[in-house]
């Protein structure tokens, strides 16, 4: 459905020259959701824009169901819906109507034929209401649900969106989400998400692109990158009536401890590897071991120690 | 179709625009006809104690002047337009089009040229009341003006182009828009100034379209003795040649700044 191959974007300042995207080669495909992340210029906006030709390529290549993109075929954007960060995306001064009228028509569509689509999301998003309100006199997370109505307009097969819940309250975040899936597993589109929120991109995509200083360093199941980089923790809850029992071995872990009577309660998070090694510490000590709970790392966590690396 | 598309939509918000901002373009509106009066007044013969102005030139004028309000617009308005696109973020969104971004100034053009050309009607009438001017502006004058403004809009698709990668252009196109309104003949008389900015004021494609319509408004001059002129094939390669390089320079631009990724940066 949608290919990069070697897909590069240098900038340069002066002499020096700054690699935003280098050799970036993915395939993505319809009715799943791909969640990018990265820290900040790692590429992820550039990617976007590469993909929708906002940005032309140093070198390398973007296919859309098999026909390149580049140098020349732009008639393949009428493919794509795109919801840009930093950028308006829609209109302040005019009305949703409007707003929704000029896209149709700069899009080539029959305003008449659109507006039972438009009133649909309009419905769905809670917008029904201010159909005639002035953009710039709706709240933040109205004007980026109206952003996503009009990207959705021409019902594209592909829909790139760079931080679509940024200033959004979690109604509407949720709301939005909910959306999201239902636009890749139900209309089988392709989609697209750039965002900061890693729990969001966990909960949202299929499949990640981890991006780091314009290369690609994982591309693949999220669940897959959750569990073959993280590192499998316990979580113990014991208790002790002997103070000992918590010494430096133990104290570590930063166990979270809690006196209630005689008794010490204690819950600590002990890595895998250290696992056998405290039990018998604790066994050794005659502590009451009340439950043991094995827990994956978030994708927060594993994406902050891939980073740290 | 699409493409067709794009112009109505353009078309639409420009409407839409006119009529959110229409306190501003009426103000402007009333500047420029202050500007005209300034024209006519600064050349009046005050000697007598009373006002005593010469009719047939201020028709040379409001001529001029009408012609040159077209190419205020024609000159400055895409390239300002653009800006301000940058400006608010929104322009990203309209280059998602699967068509390149001088579909949309087309669009925009076309309908603010029905734009002004309603509110150079009521000028015109102002005028015409107010100094008893009887100027008949035929068809051929007409279609002389089209070609003359088709010259100009290649000028503005030019700094449109250029706008698309240095952003900021307003007093380059401040300029050249107060150089056509003193050095084309639109109001001040060519033949004052020295000869080498006559010269130059030739390759202007206002300067050839403003004297052959004068030529057919004041002296009656038919279409078809204009056409058979070698001057009248000048002013046509003249017209051709600013539209072609205002199309090519805006083309290479838009290439550039997508290149550079300055689309969404102002």
């Amino acid at each position: 459905m949608l290919e990069t191959k070697n897909l590069s974007k240098h900038y340069y300042n002066g002499y020096r020259q700054i690699i935003a995207l280098d050799k970036v080669s993915l395939s993505f495909e319809k009715g799943k959701v791909y969640g990018v992340v990265g820290h900040n210029g790692a590429g992820k906006t550039t990617l976007i824009k590469l993909l929708c030709g906002l940005v032309f390529p140093t070198y390398g290549f973007v296919y859309i169901n098999k026909k390149s993109l580049y140098p020349k075929n732009f008639e393949l954007l009428s493919n794509i819906g795109a919801i840009l960060e930093g950028s308006r995306n829609i209109f302040w001064n005019l009305t949703p109507l409007q707003n929704v009228k000029y896209f149709s028509m700069l899009r080539g569509l029959s305003y008449k034929n659109i507006l039972p689509v438009a009133k649909s999301y309009f419905e769905i998003f809670e917008l029904e209401d201010k159909l005639n309100t002035p953009v710039r006199n709706l709240s933040q997370g109205m004007k980026q649900k109206l952003a996503i109505i009009v990207s959705l307009l021409h019902n594209p097969e592909i829909l790139l969106l760079d931080e679509p819940t940024l200033g959004l309250d979690p109604n509407s975040s949720y709301s939005m989400q909910k959306l999201i899936r239902d636009i890749a597993v139900t209309q089988k589109k392709l989609v697209i998400i750039t965002s900061h929120q890693l729990n969001l991109i966990e909960k949202l995509s299929d499949e990640l692109v981890l991006l780091s200083k314009g290369s690609v360093c994982y591309f693949g199941s999220i669940k897959n990158f959750v569990t073959k980089k993280s590192e499998q923790v316990y979580i113990l809850t014991v208790t002790s009536s002997d103070g000992k029992t918590f010494n430096k071995e133990i104290l570590k872990y930063k166990p979270k401890l809690e006196r209630i009577g005689g008794e010490i309660f204690a819950t600590i998070r002990i890595p895998e590897s250290d696992l056998d090694q405290v039990l018998t510490h604790l066994v050794y000590r005659n502590t009451k071991i009340l439950n043991i709970e094995k827990q994956n790392s978030s994708l927060e966590e594993v994406f902050l120690k891939e980073v740290a690396k | 179709m699409k493409i067709t598309g794009i112009i109505l939509a353009e078309g639409y918000r420009e409407l839409m625009y006119f009529k959110r901002y229409s306190f501003e373009r009426l103000s402007s509106t009333i500047m420029l006809v202050f500007i005209f009066l300034g024209f006519v007044y600064s050349s009046a013969d005050f000697s007598t104690g009373a006002i005593r102005y010469d009719t047939n030139a201020i028709a040379h004028k409001a001529v001029g002047f009408l012609v040159w309000f077209f190419a205020l617009d024609a000159v400055g308005h895409l390239s300002s337009a653009i800006r301000e696109d940058m400006h608010i973020g929104i322009l990203e969104q309209i280059a998602l089009s699967p068509y390149p971004l001088i579909y949309n100034l087309y669009g925009r053009s076309i309908s603010r040229f029905f734009i002004n050309l309603s509110i150079a009607t009521v000028m015109f009438l102002l005028f015409s009341v107010f100094f008893d001017l009887h100027i008949k502006f035929g068809f051929s004058a007409f279609v002389i003006f089209l070609l003359t403004y088709a010259g100009l809009y290649g000028m503005g698709l030019a700094f449109a182009g250029l706008t698309l990668v240095f952003k900021r252009l307003g007093p380059v196109t401040t300029i050249v828009r107060f150089f056509l309104l003193i050095f084309t003949g639109a109001v001040i008389p060519l033949s004052v100034f020295p000869e080498f900015l006559q010269k130059f004021s030739q390759f202007i494609p206002m300067t050839t379209g403003l004297a052959i319509m004068k030529a057919m408004i004041f002296e009656n001059v038919s279409f078809f003795s204009i056409v058979s002129e070698k001057g009248f094939l000048y002013f046509i390669l003249n017209t051709a040649v600013y539209l072609l390089l205002g199309i090519i320079t805006f083309s290479f631009f838009e290439k550039e700044a997508r290149k550079n990724g300055a689309l969404g940066t102002y």
